[in-house]
């Protein structure tokens, strides 16, 4: 199949852009802990894509964290592709930040692929009114073209056909598939030329379907798939608004039911969208269309996402492109369809079944209760036993082939020794703690009992050790504490760690 | 009128008659192949494996799949997680549901792998429907119900677990926190606390009494001494008796 001649333009750092600080500020976009984006100061400082948070914050004291917001990407980036659709109307999205479009019909009318992407370029920086800079590249299929728009500051174009020879020189990591170009750099096969040198029987043999894809790509081929294509009409689905919807928060339910929709649908058919068009039709009869790509297939949640960005996108955009009423249709389109090939499983290790089947539960659960209700552990260290171990919101981690207990964990002077209490309670219950002679006791400054504890609440003291004081952060005047524990064993066989603090005894947590 | 159309629909019947002949028909080869090509199960693959001193509490050393399993006593929660251990080191995944205060790190000394456990807290009007969405994809659900369970909530999910092969745990903080009748039933007493003193030493081990009742094949009572936990948190060895 011929190569699509594609247009692509890329916003770079767009995940910061989107967040809004000053170019110059340092700035890092972190997901599930790790940095993802970083501001070109950060980038000065040592900060780079893939280092862990604590590291980039070590690499760059001042530089400041920032949670990944996609829906505001996307938001944010709905401007740059309105000013693309001043050329044509087909704009594909890859992601927040990056866009491509077909160049045959624009090209003709700008004159020439050259013209067109100074003009592009010129468009798109009067948009981005200097928050980042916008690169441009025009070659054979998508691949070749985003990589030519990283090659200069300037509007890059490769000459029809030129494609192949300008990929030979370029290393195999431009793929972005680090699992096969690892297994590529250890046979030696260092460059894109040199893989597209290879016979594809063999590459496909040793690589399979991935492998297929670089072959092609490398080749300068079109990197869709040869079998992608263009599906029957009647596998769109709609959904109707009634009365008009005017706030996404109307429509991100239905969106989500609406993609689900559309996901049996093309599975019952063997099928998986790799190119989704998203309609929505307003009640003054205006029509909006845009087109979002994913290099695999996109699944339930990705197609769910998606149009939510879209439809913030829209309904958030500048006046003048903005929907003038209420929308009152919308339309999911599979533009182009894909055999699902469904995902091999790993053997030995890796990703298992159970693994999967956990991942889809927590993700209805997810839809059911909202982010917050479905966390998993994280250690953090710390002496009180409620400091140990964090609960972190399960999407703001990689759910799989993680390590929670770090097998070297630093030693935690005055740490609570083992075994751990089984409840630590968030709100801890107060309790009168008194001695033989039923007076209060207390812990004084250099950390002394006043007398032997011998009751707590009703409940007799069978056994008791302390106290443990705990003095932590003094240097800070707003969030230093000072208190100390015991441990007692209680006259039913209850075990608890009790501790002091402003001369108040609470139950801290209980060994259940 | 209304004569005329009824008079009509005898006739369609040897019709259907005939297509459903046709299709049993054309069944009977596709059930021979579905017998001869349907996975074999395993007994061992209904059961998951238990930590060595709790085995052999248990017929065959092991915890059958689909069973709700209540845990009353001091020592609740640590007795629900050494059940969970051994499985979820073997690779399955324990969702905690709606158990309030609930400290991880005793779960991961007594050797729950905590990559594999996700703490839900629903509210109580979606506490049911979230552990129905959990069971099957988890092979075990430890749960603490605070609210009235209804009886049919409760007949429902153990329903559902029994169907999808995952292991209920209920954690009996409240006397009547399950309505129904469960499976097995475990109450753990505490004989013991060991390194305390008036003063001095820290709490480093629990000798406990557990008792198990339960139906069907684990309807004989049984008892065992343990130590839960022991001085690094594990659950040690049974006492002799």
């Amino acid at each position: 199949m011929q190569p699509v001649r594609t247009l692509v333009v890329w916003c770079l750092d767009w995940p910061v852009v989107a967040i809004g600080h000053e170019p110059q500020v340092p700035v890092a976009v972190v997901h599930a802990n790790q940095v993802m984006a970083c501001s070109a100061s950060a980038r000065a400082q040592g900060v780079q894509r893939g280092q862990r948070r604590r590291e980039a914050q070590g690499r760059c004291p001042s530089v400041i964290i920032v949670e990944r917001d996609e829906m505001r990407e996307a938001r944010l980036f709905e401007s740059v592709i309105a000013a693309c659709e001043t050329f044509t109307p087909r704009i594909e999205i890859t992601r927040p930040g990056n866009c491509a479009f077909a160049t045959r019909g624009p090209s003709r009318y700008f004159g020439g692929d050259a013209e067109l992407a100074q003009q592009v370029q010129a468009r798109v920086r009067e948009v981005l009114n200097g928050r980042t800079e916008c690169r441009v590249g025009v070659a054979d299929g998508p691949f070749a073209a985003s990589i030519a728009a990283r090659a200069a500051s300037s509007p890059y174009v490769v000459a029809r056909g030129d494609t192949a020879a300008f990929l030979e020189p370029l290393s195999v990591t431009m793929l972005e598939q680090p699992e096969l170009t690892d297994v590529l750099l250890r046979l030696g096969i260092t460059t894109l030329g040199r893989l597209a040198a290879l016979p594809l029987r063999e590459v496909v043999g040793r690589f399979g379907s991935l492998g297929e894809w670089a072959h092609r790509v490398a080749s300068g081929l079109d990197d869709r798939l040869p079998d992608a294509r263009r599906p029957p009409p009647e596998l769109e689905v709609s959904l109707e608004f009634e009365p008009p919807v005017e706030r996404i928060e109307q429509v991100a339910f239905a969106a989500r039911t609406l993609a689900d929709e559309l996901h049996t649908r093309l599975d019952a058919l063997g099928l998986a969208c790799s190119r989704l068009a998203i309609e929505v039709e307003s009640e003054h009869g205006e029509r909006f269309s845009r087109l979002w790509r994913h290099e695999g297939a996109l699944s339930v949640g990705a197609i769910a996402d998606r149009v939510r960005w879209q439809l913030d996108g829209w309904l958030h955009a500048a006046a003048a492109t903005r929907p003038t009423g209420g929308l009152i249709r919308l339309v999911l389109v599979p533009d182009e369809v894909i055999p699902a090939r469904g995902r091999q499983l790993g053997f030995w290790g890796g990703e298992t079944e159970a693994d999967e089947r956990a991942k889809r539960a927590l993700a209805r659960v997810h839809a059911l209760l909202g982010a917050d209700a479905v966390r998993v552990p994280e250690w953090r260290g710390g002496r009180g036993p409620s400091e140990q171990l964090r609960l972190v919101p399960a999407q703001s981690v990689e759910l799989l082939d993680r390590t929670v207990m770090p097998p070297s964990r630093p030693p935690w002077p005055g740490q609570l020794p083992l075994p751990s209490p089984a409840i630590v309670y968030e709100d801890p219950r107060d309790v009168d703690v008194v001695d033989a002679d039923q007076r209060p006791v207390t812990v004084d400054g250099r950390s002394a009992i006043s007398a032997a504890p011998a009751r707590v609440g009703t409940d007799r003291v069978v056994a008791w050790a302390g106290p443990w004081p705990a003095d932590e952060r003094w240097w800070d005047t707003t969030r230093r504490s000072r208190r100390a524990r015991i441990q007692v064993v209680l006259d039913g066989g209850a075990a608890h760690v009790l501790v002091v603090h402003d001369g108040r005894w609470s139950i801290e947590a209980t060994y259940d | 009128m209304v004569v005329g159309v009824l008079a009509r629909l005898p006739s369609d019947e040897p019709y259907a008659e005939q297509t459903r002949g046709q299709e049993a028909r054309a069944r009977e080869p596709l059930q021979v192949v579905a017998d001869r090509s349907r996975p074999i199960t395993l007994a061992r693959d209904q059961t998951l494996p238990l930590v060595e001193p709790l085995a052999t509490l248990f017929p065959e050393g092991r915890l059958r799949r689909g069973i709700t399993v209540a845990v009353r006593g001091p020592g609740s929660t640590t007795l629900a997680f050494a059940l969970a251990a051994s499985a979820s080191a073997a690779g399955s995944w324990v969702a905690v549901v709606g158990v309030a205060d609930v400290n991880l790190a005793t779960a991961a000394e007594v050797g729950v792998a905590l990559e594999r456990v996700a703490v839900i807290q629903p509210s109580p009007a979606q506490w049911a429907a979230t552990i129905a969405a959990v069971v099957g994809a988890f092979d075990i659900v430890v749960l603490a119900p605070c609210h009235r369970v209804s009886a049919g909530d409760a007949r429902r999910l153990m329903a559902r677990a029994r169907e999808r092969g995952s292991v209920l745990i209920t954690l009996m903080r409240t006397a009547r926190a399950w309505p129904e009748r469960v499976d097995l039933e475990l109450s753990i007493s505490t004989l013991q606390w060991q390194g305390l003193g008036q003063g001095h030493g820290n709490l480093q081990a629990r000798v406990a009494r557990v008792d198990m009742t339960g139906r069907r094949e684990l309807a004989r009572p049984r008892q065992g001494d343990f130590v839960l936990p022991d001085a690094s948190g594990h659950l040690a060895c049974a006492l002799s008796e």
